[in-house]
This record gives C-alpha cells, structure tokens and sequence, in this order.
C-alpha cells in the first residue's frame, strides 16, 4: 500500500475506478431494505425501499393505474402485490395493514409468499453485478439474548438469494458494519449499536475485530407495539406518532411521552445487556482509553435520541471507559455502507 | 260355707288393715292374732249352741247343719291349700325359671362371644366357603402385586442412587485426573531425561456462558494434545524406568482424558462431529417463483440516497490489516 493511500481524499479516487466502485453492501432490515453501493463521484449511492407490500385483487383497471402511478407492483397467484413504500400509503388508504416478509429482525415463517417479493425487491435495489461474482455483504443479527431464533435459516436463504443474483453473498453481523461504517477515526475501536424496527444490535470490536456481539429482539415494532397498547390505538398511529417529528426529552402530549417512556426502557435495557455481557465475558480486551459508542438504525432517528440515551448511559455503571457517544448522521443507511465497506476490503 | 265366708267378709268389712309401723306409732308392741276362720268357728259354735239351747231346731237338723258347716270348712280349707300349693308350686317354679334364665343369659353371652370368635375365625380362613376362598385369593395376589411394585420401585431407586454415586465416583477421578495433569509438568522437569512439551497456545475465548464452555473444551483439548505429544517424545527416549512410567502414566490419562472430553463435550452440546464445508442450499425454497413474473418494478425508480464515500474507511482497514 502506497503513502498516498494513508492521506487519500474521499472526494477523489487515487485508485482505479473499478477497485472503489466493487462490491456492494445490503442492509435487510424489518422495517427497509437498503443496497449501498459506490459512485462515480466518490461518494455512495443507497437504494433503500420499504419491506412490506400488500394484495390487491388483480384487474386490468387497477394495473393500469398503478402503472401511470409508477406504484411498483407484481402479479403473483393472481393478485396484485403492491411493494414498498407505496403499500403503506395503499394500506392508508383502503384501512388495512401492510404485509411484512420480516419480524423481529428475522425472515417471518408467517410469510413464505413473501419470498419472491422481498427477492424482486432485493433484486431491484442491488441491480446487477458489475462483474459476475461480485462481492455483496449483507448483514445478520446476531443471537438474541432475550429469544430463541435461528440465525442460520435466515442467514442461509438471503444467502442464496443474492447468489442466485450472480453476486457472492457473505453475511456479516449488523452492528459491526456500523463500527465499519462509523468508527474508522477510531481505528476501529468502539461499540457499535444499531437500532433497527425488529431487533437491536451490539458490537464491541477492537481495532475492526469483534470481541462481543448480541441482539436483543427489541426495535422499533417493540416501541410501537407497546405505545399502542398503552394509548389504545392502532400500531399504524403509533408509528406515526413516532415518526411525525417529535423529541422524548419534551414530550408534548400524553402520546409523546408514552413514546418517550418506551424508548428509554429499550435504550436501558441495551446498555445493561452490554454491561451485563461485557463483565462476564473472558479474555475481553482491556481499554484502557475510553471508546466511542455509535449508534445507528432507523429507530434512533427520532429526535432527543442521543440526549436521552446518555442521560441513561449516565445511570449505570459501565465497565468500560467511554468517550464519545453519537449517532451516525446517515442512521438509516450506515448499516447498508458497513456492508459496503466489508465487501470493497473484501472482509 | 257361706255362712262362714259372710262371716269372713263382715270381719274383713269390719277389720281394717294396718302395718307394724302404724301399729307401733299407735303405742302398740303387741298384738293377739288370731285367724279369721277361727272367729268363724267360734261364731258357729256359738249359734250352734244357741241353736241347741233355744230347742228351736231339731237336734238330727242341728247335726246336720254342723256336719254340712264342717264339709264346708273342709272344702274351703282344701281349697285353701291347694290355693296355698299351688302358689308355692309357681313360686318354684318362678324361682326354677329364674335360674333358668340365668343360666340361658349366662349361655347365650358364651355363645356370643364363640360366634364372634367363629365369625372371625371364619372371616380369617374362610373354610368352606369358595366366595370367600375366591376373595382372599384375590386379595393375596393384589398384594403380592402391590408388593413386586414395591420391591420394583425399590430397585429403581438403588439403580439411580448406584448411577448417582458412580457419576460422583467419576466427577471425582476426573478431579484427580486433572490434578494428576497439574503435577504432569512438575514431574517431567525432574525426570533425568529432560523433555519439551509445547505449551497450548492461547486461544482468544469468546465472552458469554456457550463461549466460555467453548473455551474450556478447547483448553482441554489442548492440554490432551500436549499429553500426546509428551507421550510420543517418552516413546522416542532412550529406554528409562521412569520414563516408561511417565509414558504409561501419559497414555492412561490420555485416553480417560479423551473419554473424559467426549463425554463432557456431549453433554455442554459441543459435539464432537464436524460441519460440513457445503453451505446449506435453499434455492429449493425459490422454485416456482423463479418464474418470471409479470411486474412493472422496471418502469419503477427507487428512492435513492446518497452518502459519504467509504474512501477513508477503506485506507485505515487496508492500513490496519497492513496492507
């Protein structure tokens, strides 16, 4: 590796445009699915679209709007699929609820019929390989702490799923492709949390090596389901509760602060799981200057996150040093650029 | 007759009767007693004697109502103690039944206590009855059963309580098995033949209770590695008493060892099988929807995002992994 390497300019490509422009990374989320990949321009482009979709009885009227609509749709067991982020609105509009191919950070076993969807719509964020073979990494939670799931089913199907795309698949866990993406100025070094709609990840790596990864199955649908049991109200109002702009460190009404109450009992509840695994963890290693902890996942997008989170953090008596703590200012897609990020080293 | 029996009534109309206790309240300590028949008589006697005196009644008719007086008496004192005897004689014979009665209550309280003891004699045995001999024999093999089951479960119980002491017995080798090992490099430093034996690299461990299981098997695994190798530069020394005692120390710890491990490792879930290096293939699972389908998502732009390039964090991985 040349000098020029160590001080390279992200804005320009001191390599070859092929060697940069490899690889892609795949964030398969509950609640998006989103394929980072690099352009031209130094940068990187992310696709992202909603996973969910939802069935429409099929006719000819139907697919002819929603073809001038642009609303992507698929015929399948003669209906119409409508995916993405346009069933949601669809959902508004006829009263029901979306159909999600994932839960709890996992493929669904409620929803086989899913598959060719969530593959069409894989299909079309990822596009074709530049080269056959390409790598492409996508990420996996870790094991869950508090329920029992079976990684290797999921882990397998996405696998053969992006091969059959003509790319190279490999899995890499969620919340390490946020230190990937998020710690690079600190070697590396740090905890990463993503904080997705079906689960929450964790990682602690040294230097780009995990030393400890965990999930926790709880996410944005925890938050939403227990604001809706708490309020009374659908699950769909809660997330639009969520999601209109408010911040938990003031709530302004009884529904905000329900929203702000159930996000600090999971922020709480995933720093004492850190903790908790962290000080019975053998041969962990010793960090002896404090460690930036970076956040990330749709669900810390909503505002206050980091306020409330160190106000948390603030409470327990973590065992490890700690610098900074933030969250990444592309929450939505830094899992998506981790996944990049492994698959143009080639990890 | 009846003249003496008017007489005997007058008299008793006359009489009145008192007991000895009124009579003695009256001042009375004696009294004359004399028989009512005898006033009678002497009643008769003395209207007899009027009579004859009087010459109203002719002396033969005087004889006559004396003797017919004195058959009247007769009868009437016949009748008296045939009355009497016959009082006596049921006096006997109530006192004859009385003992009677005695005798039978006495007999019948004997008899009861003899049925009793027959019944339960026969509620033991049952002699001569076949529903009864049918009933104990049913009964005796209930509880013959009853009592297999017993002695079943008994056996049960001493088999557990056998397998517990023998897992103990083996906890307990295995400890001092692995003390044995501790001493192992302290006595092969003082062996003359001086013997090198690789120590186990370290291996980094994983955090989490399955990690440190993981670890722990891969120690041992280690240790007995280490015991192999030792075992095979005993084999290729010189010919030594203690080292051929060290050897065969070695090779019978080894092989409890491996025992030890496979065992161990089976029940912490560590098996001792492989993974195969082919992926599991789903591909099955997308038959069928490998069809194309019809869609529109051609004619459909995603949203897209743009973001930071990975430039830098590609130069500190590369520089990181020193490439």
């Amino acid at each position: 590796m040349t000098e020029e390497n160590d001080n390279i300019d992200p804005s320009t490509n001191n390599t070859t445009e092929t060697e940069i422009g490899l690889g892609k990374g795949l964030d398969v989320g509950t609640a998006n699915l989103a394929a980072a990949v690099q352009n031209d321009e130094g940068g990187i482009t992310v696709n992202v679209e909603r996973n969910a979709f939802l069935d429409i009885p099929s006719d000819v009227y139907s697919k002819n709007m929603l073809s001038k609509l642009k609303v992507p749709y698929v015929v399948h067991n003669t209906k119409l699929v409508v995916i993405g982020e346009a069933a949601f609105e669809l959902a508004n509009v006829f009263g029901r609820e979306t159909r999600r191919p994932m839960m709890d950070g996992l493929i669904s076993p409620q929803e086989q019929d899913a598959l060719p969807m969530m593959k069409m719509i894989i299909s079309k964020i990822l596009g074709e390989p530049q080269v056959q073979g390409e790598n492409c990494y996508f990420c996996v939670p870790a094991e869950s702490l508090d329920v029992d799931n079976n990684i290797v089913y999921h882990q397998g199907l996405f696998e053969t799923m992006i091969n059959s795309m003509g790319y190279q698949a490999h899995a890499i866990n969620e919340a390490h492709a946020v230190v990937f993406s998020e710690l690079a100025e600190n070697d590396f070094t740090g905890i990463g949390l993503s904080f997705g709609g079906g689960m929450a990840n964790a990682c602690i790596a040294y230097k780009s090596i995990p030393c400890l990864s965990f999930s926790v199955a709880r996410g944005g649908d925890w938050i939403d389901k227990n604001v809706s049991g708490v309020l009374g109200v659908p699950r769909s109002k809660a997330t639009h509760i969520k999601e209109r702009g408010i911040d938990i460190r003031d709530p302004k009404s009884r529904e905000e602060e329900a929203v702000a109450i159930y996000y600090r009992s999971l922020i709480n509840y995933v720093l004492s799981n850190i903790k908790t695994r962290f000080e019975s963890g053998q041969n962990m290693p010793s960090f002896n200057d404090p460690v930036d902890i970076a956040c990330a996942g749709g669900t810390s997008m909503i505002g206050g996150f980091i306020e409330v989170f160190r106000d948390e953090f603030a409470k327990i008596d973590f065992p490890i040093p700690v610098g900074r703590i933030f969250r990444s200012e592309e929450a939505l897609t830094a899992v998506a650029k981790g996944c990049l990020v492994a698959a143009a080293i080639g990890e | 007759m009846e003249t003496v029996n008017e007489i005997k009534e007058r008299l008793s109309a006359k009489s009145r009767t008192a007991t000895l206790d009124e009579l003695r309240s009256e001042g009375r300590k004696q009294v004359r007693l004399i028989r009512a028949e005898h006033i009678a008589a002497m009643v008769s006697q003395a209207v007899h004697a009027a009579i004859e005196n009087s010459g109203l009644i002719d002396p033969a008719e005087h004889e006559q109502l004396v003797e017919k007086s004195r058959e009247e008496f007769k009868e009437i004192l016949s009748e008296r103690q045939a009355e009497a005897k016959r009082a006596e004689e049921i006096e006997r014979r109530l006192a004859e039944r009385t003992d009677e009665l005695e005798t039978f209550r006495s007999q019948v309280t004997s008899l009861d206590e003899a049925l009793n003891q027959a019944r339960a004699e026969l509620a033991e045995k049952g002699d001569g009855d076949p529903e009864i001999k049918n009933e104990l024999e049913l009964a005796q093999r209930s509880v013959m059963s009853l009592e297999a089951e017993v002695e079943r479960c008994k056996g049960e119980t001493e088999s557990a309580r056998a397998e517990a002491e023998a897992a103990k017995a083996s906890v307990q080798q295995l400890q001092m098995q692995m003390q044995q090992l501790q001493q192992m490099p302290q006595q092969m430093q003082a062996m003359p033949m001086p013997m090198q034996m690789q120590q186990p690299a370290p291996q980094p461990q994983a955090a989490g209770n399955s990690d440190m299981m993981m670890s722990l098997f891969q120690e041992m695994a280690n240790l007995k590695a280490s015991m192999q190798a030792g075992q095979q530069q005993v084999a290729a020394a010189p010919a030594d008493s203690s080292g051929a005692d060290v050897g065969a120390m070695l090779e019978k710890l080894t092989s409890s060892l491996n025992d030890r491990l496979e065992t161990f490792g089976k029940k912490m879930g560590i098996s001792a099988a492989v993974e195969s290096d082919v992926p599991t293939d789903f591909s099955g699972l997308f038959k069928g929807a490998e069809a194309n389908l019809e869609s529109n998502m051609d004619n459909v732009e995603v949203k897209k995002k743009t973001g930071g390039g990975i430039a830098a964090n590609l130069a500190k991985l590369k520089k990181l992994k020193g490439g």
